[in-house]
């Protein structure tokens, strides 16, 4: 009656459904710690002295499609930031991200591109202080250029838990700012200048 | 020993896997994605995702958001990648979207098809990563890499078997 395979599926049943019942325990737990320390309406942020500039490539790496030229665009900007209350017990990282949105040329379009981001592990790394911080991405847009257009910035995050679901919000500051525009309006060089690095390959 | 029980001992086993490919089949249905539990095979994204970690994904939202992270598949290419979109536009056709590993230096302008610049909402997404179970998806990693741990685990299925037939 009680042989091997029988004795080794109970115990298969009870690990498995006590696990099931901790995890659902975990989740709801930290989602009643987040809604309590209202993480959806933080209020502590302050994106400033957004000085935009442009600059036109010509690489497929930077959005150039057959060596047409194509505008590029980076900030820098000034950010003070506490998300400290994004971290509890089940807080495995946050990833932060600050996105600027603008629309686009049709009814119904819009844009929303990652001018920076970071990874941020530890409750202690969570306040941040930064000023004159430069982009980290050169962003292009589907069109040619982004023709001044204003852009909307937001600082955003996502909790990645050791366990449960990824949570997502946004912090409640935004600053709007215009494209920088390329100043000299002559021709795009017939000889294609050299791009001095290439990036290297991403891994999968 | 009987060929009676014998076949009601095939028949159950039958009636594992048929559930078991029921429920798959139903999950990838309501999720809308043709494999809506994946596990992770690189580390393009730690320190958040590791190599064996379980992630949940739903293909149901008309629209991807910048931050959200991803699951695409690229023609000619077998393995599904996990990223986060970095980049999105969309008009009320269609969107485009740019991805990028957490822990990679550079965007996946690298990891397209030839010449493809960006990915489609609607075509190239398996869908977005809702929920996540750590560690336990190791178990197909090594049943599909190491060849001793599929032959042990086999050779251990027949000898339980042999056992159940006393």
């Amino acid at each position: 009656m009680f042989n091997l395979v029988t004795r080794a599926q109970a115990v298969a049943n009870q690990a498995l459904t006590s696990s099931i019942i901790i995890s659902a325990v975990i989740v709801l737990i930290t989602l009643v710690q987040l809604y309590s320390d209202k993480v959806w309406d933080l209020n502590t942020t302050t994106i400033s002295h957004v000085k935009p500039t442009a600059s036109v490539k010509y690489s497929f790496n930077y959005g150039s499609i057959n060596r047409k030229p194509k505008e590029n665009s980076k900030v820098q900007f000034d950010l003070d930031a506490d998300l400290t209350p994004l971290f509890n017990w089940n807080t495995k990282q946050v990833f932060v991200y600050l996105t600027a949105e603008y629309p686009g040329k049709s009814e119904g379009s819009s844009n929303k591109v990652t001018y920076w981001d970071k990874i941020i592990t530890s409750k202690e790394d969570a306040k941040l202080h930064l000023s004159n911080q430069r982009s980290k991405y050169s962003v292009w847009d589907v069109e040619k250029s982004f023709r001044g257009r204003e852009a909307n910035l937001k600082l955003e995050w996502n909790i990645q838990p050791y366990i449960g679901p990824l949570i997502f919000g946004e912090t409640n500051s935004t600053t709007s700012f215009n494209f920088a525009e390329i100043e000299t309006k002559k021709k795009a060089e017939p000889k294609e200048p050299k791009e001095p690095k290439e990036p290297k390959e991403p891994k999968e | 020993m009987n060929i009676r029980q014998q076949l009601v001992q095939f028949l159950s086993l039958a009636y594992v896997f048929t559930s078991a490919f029921i429920l798959w089949k139903t999950l990838s249905v309501v999720t809308n994605s043709h494999s809506p539990i994946v596990v992770v095979l690189s580390g393009s994204m730690e320190p958040a995702f590791q190599r064996g970690d379980i992630l949940f994904l739903w293909n149901r939202d008309h629209q991807a958001k910048v931050g959200d992270i991803v699951v695409y598949e690229i023609q000619g290419k077998s393995i599904p990648i996990v990223h986060r979109v970095l980049r999105e536009h969309h008009n009320s056709e269609k969107q485009l979207l740019l991805t990028k590993g957490d822990n990679n230096a550079v965007d996946d302008l690298g990891l397209y098809a030839k010449k493809q610049s960006y990915l489609n909402q609607k075509t190239d997404l398996v869908g977005s990563v809702k929920g996540y179970l750590p560690k336990l998806g190791y178990v197909t990693i090594l049943i599909s890499e190491n060849i001793y741990f599929k032959f042990g685990l086999l050779g251990l299925m027949c000898l339980s078997t042999l056992l159940t037939n006393e």
